[in-house]
């Protein structure tokens, strides 16, 4: 009972360790932050009295000392210093040892232990003057602070002749959008009928509501450009204090009155009937139908804030091992396979009431796999804080001057991806440090800050997720590389490679141009590991560089690596599945088609040329092609691209499973799904197959 | 410019069927308000006021573009 209790009291302490040390790090950056200091003191004192309590005498009476600098530090008797910071931080690590060695702590801990308590004596001793008031500093960036929520009810009627000027009102409602929570409701009565109408003019109004923080002077820069040539009405609709009190929402009747679309009295008779409120009014020509989309989509949207706000003030969090949900999502992995066999049993029956349930049991199983999918989503950011500490004790060892910045820490991404993801950063992050960003009297010397910035941002873009390392150091050396590329016989001394091709060098085993070996880097292991570990999570590297301004390596990753949504192919016997997500459209292709392209494997659609690739000949599969063949258009970074199959079977939810060993380089094929009747698709690697091609066809020319 | 000044060439370029949704943004003085005022009438999309800083060139070009 005791153990398990002793675990729990672990676990909660390696996470107040974590939330520790992101205080002090801000608390670095923000010295005087009376809230960030006290956040330190209550992780220590929760260390501290919760280790008592389940036996880590040791623990506790280390902590005991910090969090008594800690509580000088809060009542203003001492002042954050660098070396308060590191000393906190390591003791942070201490506690952490302490904690992993089952029976309490050993005697080289102890010693360590010691010191880090001596240097705080040290430091405590020589305390001089008081802090200045910690709590001034907090006030004056609050005025900086956002300004509390509102929603406001925008109503915009563009002048006719706008999109003579160039405008385009779309354009408008998306900068509103940006702002905050918003819904756009249209109202189109006024556009004329087909023969009257002049389309070059602009007959649509809107009503916006929109939830933000921005303040009504963001709201109104929008329309900076338009302000003359519209009619804006700002009304604010609800405020924070409305919105927090408990008064119901605003009746649909209350808010067609506050727009004075109609009266009391209309209201009153329209209620005196038996039917809805909304449809009473427009049957009695009183309002547009329009008008009472706009109002009910005004009380749906006050709904939606409050209950939001609510949600947020209650949100509580079930804490649940990572194994179970593993569990949940392979059970779902199961469920998902054998609903596709139930689909296409379904299917071959023809049985109707049995395809019905089929379907709703496809709906079903396709919500609970996106739920269950999303259970598994962490924000990035939790790795971002420990690079942050990273970069922290790196720049001291290598006596160099460099920040940290990070960007899009909220950016969603599957547990296991960012679990994986953490190695490869690391080595990439001590790349930069080392081997990029230059010391400071060096910069200094080149004109450029002598404080380096290392990047790091994460962002989704469709079903992956960017995320970007920069630095604003050297830049990539390309003579060193391709000279040590020729050294390494890994290009012939006279090949002509593109830029791209030549930094794409770096991640080839056994591959450094460091001179020098450091602790950091420069054995020449990391990279190519770094590149295994991407392509292990169906990723991409990107580099790019310029000599002088600094590296940006762009990991390019899915965002999830356990069910996706697939479109199902089948070429001659075989089954093939394209990621949905990168599938623009399906066209077809008949005989006359391809001999009008000359023997050029390129299709026209709506005048657009886009090139294919033949599966049947790509995968080397016998049989001839059928009468009517059909493309599938993929649009990826390098533009569309089009794969020939024999059949689009359709949408397939595709459970991942990893190609077996001998398989698993098999270029073009990413791994394997299991169909409803037991036979395997595979999953095609879509940018492999097409940089297959383009080398193939380059090495051709 | 030499022929034509700029209101001129908002005009011109509104008149020609196949550039006249473009989105055009001027560059006027704070002095010259009126001359603003012709540039809106003559079809300009926006405007920038001189002296402007490069990042506000960027948001108007964004703003106009999408």
């Amino acid at each position: 009972m005791m153990e398990a209790q002793r675990e729990v009291y672990k676990e909660e302490a390696y996470e107040l360790l974590g939330e520790l040390e992101v205080s002090l790090l801000a608390l670095e950056e923000t010295p005087g932050d009376g809230e960030l200091i006290g956040r330190v003191f209550r992780a220590l004192h929760t260390i501290k009295g919760s280790g008592a309590m389940f036996g880590f005498d040791e623990v506790a009476a280390f902590t005991h000392e910090i969090e008594t600098v800690f509580d000088l530090v809060r009542n203003g008797e001492m002042i954050v210093t660098k070396a308060l910071i590191d000393l906190t931080l390591a003791a942070g690590d201490q506690i952490r040892t302490m904690l992993g060695s089952s029976k309490g702590s050993e005697e080289a801990d102890r010693a360590q232990a010691k010191e880090i308590i001596g240097a705080l004596k040290t430091l405590l001793s020589v305390k001089d003057a008081p802090a200045p008031a910690p709590q001034q500093q907090t006030l004056t960036e609050a005025d900086d602070a956002e300004l509390a929520q509102a929603t406001y009810r925008i109503s915009l009627r563009l002048d006719r002749n706008i999109f003579a000027k160039g405008s385009n009102p779309v354009l408008l409602l998306n900068e509103l959008r940006d702002l905050g929570e918003s819904k756009v409701i249209a109202h189109t009565e006024e556009i004329p009928n087909l023969p009257e109408l002049n389309p070059e003019e602009c007959f649509t109004w809107w009503d916006i509501l929109l939830t933000t923080s921005r303040g009504i002077n963001a709201i109104r820069d929008v329309f900076i450009f338009v302000e003359d040539e519209c009619e804006l009405k700002i009304d604010v609709i609800a405020d924070a204090s409305s919105l927090e009190d408990d008064a119901p929402t605003k009746r649909l009747g209350e808010i067609l009155m506050d727009r004075g679309w109609v009266s009391q009295e209309d209201i009153q008779k329209a209620l005196g009937k038996q039917k809805r409120i909304g449809e009473l009014l427009v049957d009695a020509g009183l309002v547009q139908p329009s008008k009472l989309e706009s109002a009910l989509a005004e009380q749906e949207h006050l709904k939606a804030v409050r209950g939001k706000q609510q949600k947020e003030e209650s949100a509580s969090n079930v804490k649940v091992p990572a194994e179970r949900l593993d569990t949940l999502v392979n059970l779902v992995g199961e469920l998902v396979t054998v609903q596709a066999r139930l689909s296409q049993t379904a299917a071959s029956m023809s049985h109707t009431d049995l395809l019905s349930i089929s379907e709703e049991v496809d709906r079903l199983t396709a919500e609970l796999r996106d739920n269950t999918m999303s259970i598994r989503m962490l924000p990035i950011g939790t790795t971002f804080s420990k690079f942050k500490r990273l970069v922290r004790d790196l720049t001291n060892e290598l006596g160099k001057d460099i920040v940290m910045v990070t960007e899009g820490a909220e950016t969603e991404l599957d547990k296991t991806v960012i679990e994986r993801l953490n190695d490869p950063l690391v080595h990439l992050i001590r790349n930069c440090i080392d081997h990029g960003i230059e010391p400071p009297a060096v910069r200094a010397a080149s004109g450029k800050p002598r404080q380096g910035t290392v990047h790091l941002s994460a962002a989704h873009s469709g079903a992956n997720v960017l995320i970007r390392i920069a630095d604003d150091g050297a830049g990539l050396d390309i003579e060193a590389i391709r000279a040590k590329a020729v050294e390494k016989g890994l290009i012939a001394a006279d090949a002509q490679l593109p830029e791209k091709e030549i930094f794409a060098l770096i991640f080839a085993p056994g591959f450094s141009t460091a001179k020098k070996v450091t602790s950091v880097s420069g054995r020449g292991v990391g990279m190519d590991v770094v590149k295994r570990n991407i392509d292990a999570l169906r990723g991409s590297i990107e580099v790019e560089s310029r000599k002088g301004v600094g590296t940006t390596v762009t990991l390019k990753l899915p965002l999830t690596l356990a069910i996706i949504d697939g479109l199902l192919v089948k070429v001659g016997d075989g089954h093939f599945v394209l990621p949905l997500s990168i599938v623009e459209e399906c066209v077809e292709l008949t005989r006359e088609d391809v001999a009008r392209a000359h023997g050029r494997h390129i299709t026209y659609v709506r005048g657009d040329i886009v090139p294919y690739i033949r599966l049947r000949e790509r995968f080397l599969m016998d049989g001839d092609p059928v009468e009517v063949e059909q493309v599938v258009i993929t649009e990826s970074v390098g533009g569309k691209v089009g794969f020939v199959v024999d059949k689009v079977i359709g949408e397939h939810q595709t459970v991942l499973k990893n190609l077996g060993r001998f398989y698993r380089n098999v270029e073009g094929i990413s791994g394997a799904t299991i169909l409803g009747d037991g036979t395997v698709a595979l999953i095609m690697d879509i940018p492999k197959l097409v940089q297959g091609v383009e080398v193939q066809e380059a090495m051709v020319n | 410019m030499p022929n034509m000044d700029g209101i001129e060439l908002i005009r011109q370029v509104r008149a020609n069927s196949s550039s006249k949704f473009i989105p055009i943004v001027m560059l006027t003085t704070e002095s010259q308000m009126e001359k603003k005022q012709a540039g809106k009438e003559a079809g300009a999309t926006g405007w920038i006021v001189k002296p402007f800083k490069p990042e506000q060139l960027l948001a108007v070009v964004k703003k106009v573009l999408g």
